[in-house]
């Protein structure tokens, strides 16, 4: 196998997002190759992926940029059905972005230009942190987390799976996220928010889905 | 033909008054969804009227009381639905299935209450009927029965559909700036869709104001049964499928947008046939001032699917564009009222909100305009 940052790339996505992490991928490593799929869809849920077929999965590694944070949890469906096919996934961490250590990040994440990453933080597969945003110190993401735009996470914070953190939008430090939920109203978070809680700009009260039994 | 109402009926504080103690603490009330207390220690805390009530499942028996401690008034449980016994969180109080305080925690060294005071230390209770998977509750101390408040065949039609919704709901909540029976008044006329969403529901659903009779038959008083019904009302001018269709079991069969208007503030609708539905619960606050909890749901999953909140989400900011239409609406005409403001009129297409002004100014005992 060649080494990640040698193979060449697939970057497959859809959108916006893929523009941006071409250019990103292109400035950080301008040597590499690079071939790019812009993945067909009917429903925004389920995209085509079998154009990557063609390429070899030992010889190639994959990048997946999809910019719909409302199925966090369809983008990590995705990527999982690639890396099925075979392929190892990559990570692309802007050289624009600051980190005081190496941190410790899920494949297929995407750090944005001008981030910035404290120590100690533990990022899980797909997450996306937008540009400009700032995770403090030990900040826990689950998987398929997007944090928009200047957005500034506190220290100590936990986000939950397939949660999306809006622009600019402030999680106090230590609070806790739950899974499933959308920050868009810009505000400060404190304390904990229950799974699936949505805190969406049309609608004065946040939404809360309840599971018979669950709380 | 004159309303019966006159403005103050909408405003007035002695009004939303004497509705609470006549209408809301006489009749079946909507407190929320069985399938939030399914499991033991499941519970729904609201209030009713301004009144605290809390649903509680204990080991599957479903018991409903107001939400205050005996010791101190405290809300034993915290508003909202959650899984927690029926344990004040102010002194550790806790309530048995028959509402009465099962443990008082240092009793013997701080309280010492006698043992026939001790034995009738209790929540105060109030009634529980299941409709299909709807709950209501009734303040009195001796209920009406419910088949005088919902004919046989409207609790038949509740049963069944309420049988189809899942059990993962989105909650939303509102507090509108109208009294609570414009909105009814509202959901009543059949006519205001072609006015009011021209640009939304009024695309997609034509509605026909039932023909009515110019003049109901003299002497032709409504029952109260008279006043909650529904079943199709609209017929749909465009066929819309939508992904999460397929994941779900359809409740029967027939293109149509279904209403369930139920006396005196809940609303039960699916707008797309059988494959979603919503109830909104309109809970009076002040005479201006109403909570409006809406209930969102698709029917049941055929299999887990993991798309089903963001479909929930995307339902209910469709629903919001139709209900802000309408609390548009409803808050305008609020603002308008005043004591002396002019009566409103009631066309011969509004036999529906006739009955129910009818019915209404007899239980308030004040109503003295009958017929204007």
């Amino acid at each position: 196998l060649k080494k990640e940052s040698d193979a060449t790339l697939l970057l497959a996505g859809a959108g916006p997002i893929l523009d941006t992490c071409e250019a990103v991928w292109r400035r950080s490593q301008p040597g590499r190759t690079i071939v790019r799929f812009d993945l067909s869809t009917k429903n925004s849920f389920v995209y085509d992926i079998s154009p990557l077929r063609e390429y070899a999965p030992d010889r190639h590694v994959a990048f997946l940029a999809l910019g719909n944070h409302a199925i966090n949890f369809s983008r990590l469906k995705v990527m999982s059905d690639i890396r099925s096919a075979g392929y190892r996934m990559d990570r692309l961490l802007s050289p624009l972005a600051s980190f005081v250590d190496t941190p410790d990040i899920g494949e297929n994440s995407f750090i944005a230009d001008g981030a910035a990453v404290g120590l100690n933080c533990v990022m899980k597969h797909n997450c996306f942190i937008g540009a400009r945003a700032v995770l403090g110190n030990g900040v826990q993401l689950g998987h398929s987390v997007w944090i928009e735009p200047g957005a500034i996470i506190g220290d100590g914070a936990v986000i939950g799976d397939h949660t999306t953190v809006g622009k600019g939008v402030v999680i106090a430090e230590g609070t806790r996220i739950g899974r499933q939920c959308e920050l868009l109203i810009f505000r400060e978070y404190r304390g904990e928010v229950p799974d699936k809680s949505f805190y969406l700009p049309e609608f004065a009260n946040p939404l809360r889905i309840y599971r018979a039994g669950a709380d | 033909m004159k309303s019966v109402l006159a403005p103050g009926y909408y405003c007035s504080d002695g009004i939303h008054e004497k509705e609470r103690e006549r209408i809301f603490g006489r009749l079946w009330i909507f407190a929320g969804l069985k399938s939030f207390v399914s499991r033991p220690d499941g519970y729904i805390s609201r209030r009713v009227a301004g009144i605290p009530v809390v649903v509680q499942n204990f080991d599957g028996q479903l018991r409903a009381f107001q939400n205050l401690c005996a010791h101190r008034q405290n809300p034993v449980q915290p508003e909202g639905f959650g899984t927690r016994p029926l344990v004040c969180g102010y002194h550790g109080w806790r309530y048995g299935c028959d509402g009465l305080a099962a443990v008082i925690p240092l009793h013997d060294e701080f309280y010492r209450f006698g043992e026939s005071e001790r034995r009738q230390l209790g929540l105060r209770p109030v009634h529980l009927r299941e409709v299909g998977e709807l709950l209501f509750i009734n303040f009195a101390a001796e209920p009406l029965p419910i088949t005088d408040q919902f004919s046989p065949a409207l609790m038949e039609a509740l049963a069944s559909v309420s049988a189809a919704f899942d059990d993962e709901v989105l909650v939303a909540r509102w507090r509108v700036k109208h009294n609570w029976k414009l909105a009814y008044e509202n959901l009543r006329d059949g006519l205001h869709p072609r006015f009011v969403h021209t640009r939304s529901l009024a695309l997609d659903v034509k509605f026909e104001p039932p023909p009515q009779p110019a003049e109901a038959p003299a002497g032709a008083a409504p029952t109260l049964a008279d006043l909650s019904f529904g079943g199709p009302e609209g017929t749909f001018l465009q066929e819309r499928h939508y992904g999460f269709h397929d994941h779900v079991e359809r409740w029967g069969s027939t293109n149509a947008y279904f209403n369930w208007l139920l006396f005196p503030n809940t609303h039960v609708l699916t707008s797309d046939g059988g494959y979603s539905f919503s109830v909104e619960h309109h809970d009076p606050v002040g005479p201006g001032v109403t909570e409006l909890t809406s209930y969102y749901m698709t029917a049941r999953k055929k299999h887990p699917w993991r798309g089903s909140a963001a479909a929930l989400v995307g339902y209910a900011k469709g629903a919001k564009v139709i209900l802000d239409e309408d609390i548009a609406v409803m808050e305008a005409i609020q603002s308008g009222f005043h004591p002396a403001a002019a009566d409103s009129v009631r066309g011969a297409y509004e036999r529906d909100n006739r009955r129910v002004d009818a019915w209404y100014g007899a239980a308030m005992g004040t109503v003295e305009k009958e017929g204007a």
